[in-house]
């Protein structure tokens, strides 16, 4: 294994994830503004100016029973998160324990999943019980046993949404599986061809079944519009996050942003056959790279046309929608068998 | 037949400070799982005591100050406080200054209907429909501002007529009958695309049912109690409102969606009487003068603001200053048919179903 390739790699990597990712978030908003009639904020606000002026803002210490910890989980999850990213990456083709594999890959998109309902678990925000206001008083209504925060509801609907709406975003991973017959990225990039003969799986019937069931499983993953019922404004604010002020919620929003780049990279890598290469030596591993950062920015935009136009689904929708497009993936992985 | 009150696991309290209420009350939500068994909603934390500073002031300071009890209806609290003296003292309101109190009051309640659009679009989570909620509000706020002088406190109903400011010239009618026409199109193909949207659909239809006997039982007013087959509007009490031909919209199914498609229809009959008013807008005077103000025994009007029943009361002593003012706005009212709304909802389609009744805690709290 050549190291110094490894380490420039990886790096390289790392800093297109957390210069891109956030410039999604601002994309999202643009778009999002110009099919409401507004005029939105400049691209590089949300995602990049913002966090920079949080990260500037006086501490501010969460009501959690653990701040630390509260505010050690979005640093942690990116760094879990862009281990996707790396692991697309050839450079790490090589590594040992099989974890180049979509298996793997799934496995810890599982982490940021779970990280949800452990933010949700950690937070105590003012906006509900603890609101400094007489509930329990004489004559009031006294039933319930728990009186529980809008976060820790938000914990609650984060284990739903783990168990039924991320089915559709495995299901689609498979698919390139099953057409390239491997669990190996490595297999499933080679078997699309080499960057200047691609073959790419999402233009053949499977594989486009897939990519439409990827994206819907990529906005249940980004708990963007319409699968947005773990955050929902209406009753829970914000949800697990809620709580995270100043640099905290600038992490915050790093996380969002490198969660979308990440996930948008692998669909790249998986249905185009164009993994994130980093080699500067020639022209065509430099434009390997450009081209697969462009084709990263696909997704981010339909999601902001499906979400200017999606209300939120409460689970009463999410079950049909979630197990109509399971449904349909395996229908495309029966296709590619 | 009646919903159960049943036992709960878990309480929710929600606000006072909350994006989805947008004004400060504590609603209490008792679940199982996630589907609320009980609800019980307090208020008060923004208490103004606006009854209490109006007693013993001038009867025209004291009209004043009722425009102030919200900014979303403001001109209906002046007009019914107004009607009060008009009423107990026998002052007569020449022709054309009740069109004018007709035509304002009815493009402050398409206002009113269009925030409650937004609101409900913003809670479902369609932020772009909401977004043109404000879009299709705007031609009537400008509307508002020409004639009035203002955009959300008019201040045109006054003793006997209307303030000279509101007395509209035939240009000035002119140019709103035409604002109106494009403003009416863009209302119907709005309603249309909330209408014909299956996910906003799927999200209101058959969600917060409350039947036509919960509403009876618990005095929901106002078009909460329309959508859900009550059929009572004060307008058809009020003679201002006799020169007009329109229609109460009452509908029966009592969900979401009813008392979003109340609200669409009704804004097509308000169209139909501000359309009425610039076009017979009578000539002549817009105030009478030669009455004086005197002792007056408490005296009571009732009137039909955008979220239901208004009551104002009070009596004048000698000098002309108000003595035991009261009013009972709609939301008051309504609150305990809300609470019943939501019983057995998922939690989201509950606020969501509190935001449907269109409750107003400005006027609420005054």
């Amino acid at each position: 294994m050549d190291y110094v390739n490894f380490i420039i790699s990886t790096v390289v990597l790392t800093v297109v994830a957390l210069f891109f990712g956030p410039v999604f978030l601002g994309i999202e908003r643009k778009i999002q503004a110009r099919i409401q009639q507004r005029i939105g904020p400049p691209i590089l606000t949300p995602g990049t100016w913002s966090i920079l002026k949080f990260w500037n803002k006086k501490p501010f210490t969460p009501n959690s029973p653990m701040p630390s910890l509260y505010h050690a989980l979005p640093p942690v999850t990116i760094v879990v998160v862009l281990v996707i990213l790396w692991l697309t990456s050839p450079e790490w083709w090589g590594l040992p324990l099989s974890l180049a594999t979509l298996v793997a890959i799934v496995g810890i998109m599982k982490f940021e999943e779970v990280m949800y309902v452990v933010m949700g678990s950690l937070s105590r925000s003012i906006l509900s019980v603890t609101m400094p206001y007489g509930d329990v008083v004489k004559g009031a209504v006294t039933k319930a046993t728990i009186r529980r925060f809008f976060e820790g509801q938000s914990a609650v609907r984060f284990i739903k949404h783990i168990t039924i709406a991320s089915f559709p975003i495995y299901i689609a991973i498979f698919i390139p599986v099953v057409i390239a017959r491997s669990i190996f990225v490595q297999d499933v990039v080679l078997y699309q061809g080499s960057f200047l003969d691609l073959h790419p799986i999402l233009f053949t019937v499977p594989g486009f079944v897939g990519a439409i069931v990827y994206f819907v499983g990529y906005v249940a993953q980004l708990n963007d519009y319409p699968f947005t019922i773990a955050k929902a404004k209406g009753d829970l604010v914000e949800g697990a996050p809620l709580e995270y002020g100043a640099h905290a919620r600038g992490n915050y929003y790093i996380l969002r942003g490198v969660w979308m780049f990440v996930l948008s990279s692998l669909f790249v890598t998986l249905f185009f056959g164009i993994p994130p290469v980093v080699d500067f030596s020639s022209m065509v591993g430099v434009s390997q790279l450009v081209m697969h950062v462009l084709l990263t920015f696909m997704l981010p935009v339909l999601v902001s046309v499906l979400s200017a136009f999606g209300p939120i689904l409460t689970f009463k929708q999410l079950y049909p929608v979630s197990f109509g497009f399971t449904a349909i993936g395996v229908f495309g992985l029966l296709l590619a068998l | 037949m009646e919903k159960d009150r049943g036992e709960a696991d878990v309480e929710i309290p929600v606000g006072l400070v909350h994006p989805a209420l947008l004004e400060p009350y504590r609603p209490r939500f008792f679940l199982q799982d996630e589907v609320v068994t009980d609800c019980e909603i307090t208020l008060d934390a923004q208490h103004r005591g606006i009854e209490r500073i109006m007693e013993g002031i001038p009867v025209d300071k004291c009209n004043i100050i009722t425009e102030r009890i919200c900014g979303i209806c403001s001109c209906v609290h002046l007009w019914n406080s107004v009607r009060v003296v008009e009423k107990g003292l026998n002052i007569e309101v020449p022709e054309r200054a009740q069109y004018m109190r007709v035509i304002i009051n009815e493009l402050e309640r398409l206002t009113s209907h269009l925030i409650f659009f937004g609101h409900a679009l913003e809670i479902i989570g369609h932020e772009t429909l909401a977004m043109r909620a404000f879009i299709a509000r705007e031609p009537f706020m400008i509307m508002l501002g020409e004639l009035s002088g203002n955009r959300v406190h008019y201040a045109c109903p006054i003793i006997g007529g209307i303030r000279p400011r509101c007395n509209p010239t035939d240009d000035l009618c002119a140019k709103s009958l035409a604002q109106l026409q494009p403003a009416t199109e863009y209302l119907k193909d709005y309603a249309d695309r909330i209408l014909q949207d299956a996910m906003v659909m799927s999200r209101i239809e058959g969600v917060g049912v409350l039947t036509k006997e919960e509403a009876i039982k618990y005095h929901a007013v106002g078009p909460t109690a329309r959508a859900s087959g009550v059929s009572k509007d004060w307008r058809t009490d009020i003679p201002d409102f006799k020169h007009f031909d329109w229609d109460v919209i009452v509908l029966d199914d009592g969900d979401v969606k009813t008392r979003v498609v109340q609200r669409v229809l009704e804004c097509l009959e308000m169209l139909k009487i501000v359309e009425q008013g610039f076009k017979n807008l009578p000539k002549g005077e817009v105030r009478t003068t030669g009455w004086k103000l005197g002792k007056m025994p408490i005296t009571t009007c009732y009137h039909e603001a955008p979220r239901g029943e208004l009551y104002d009361s009070y009596g004048l002593d000698e000098k002309g200053n108000v003595r035991h003012y009261k009013c009972r706005t709609p939301t008051v009212t309504n609150l305990g048919a809300m609470e019943v709304a939501c019983l057995g909802e998922h939690l989201t389609d509950a606020v969501l179903t509190l935001a449907s009744c269109d409750p107003c805690l400005c006027c609420t709290n005054r």
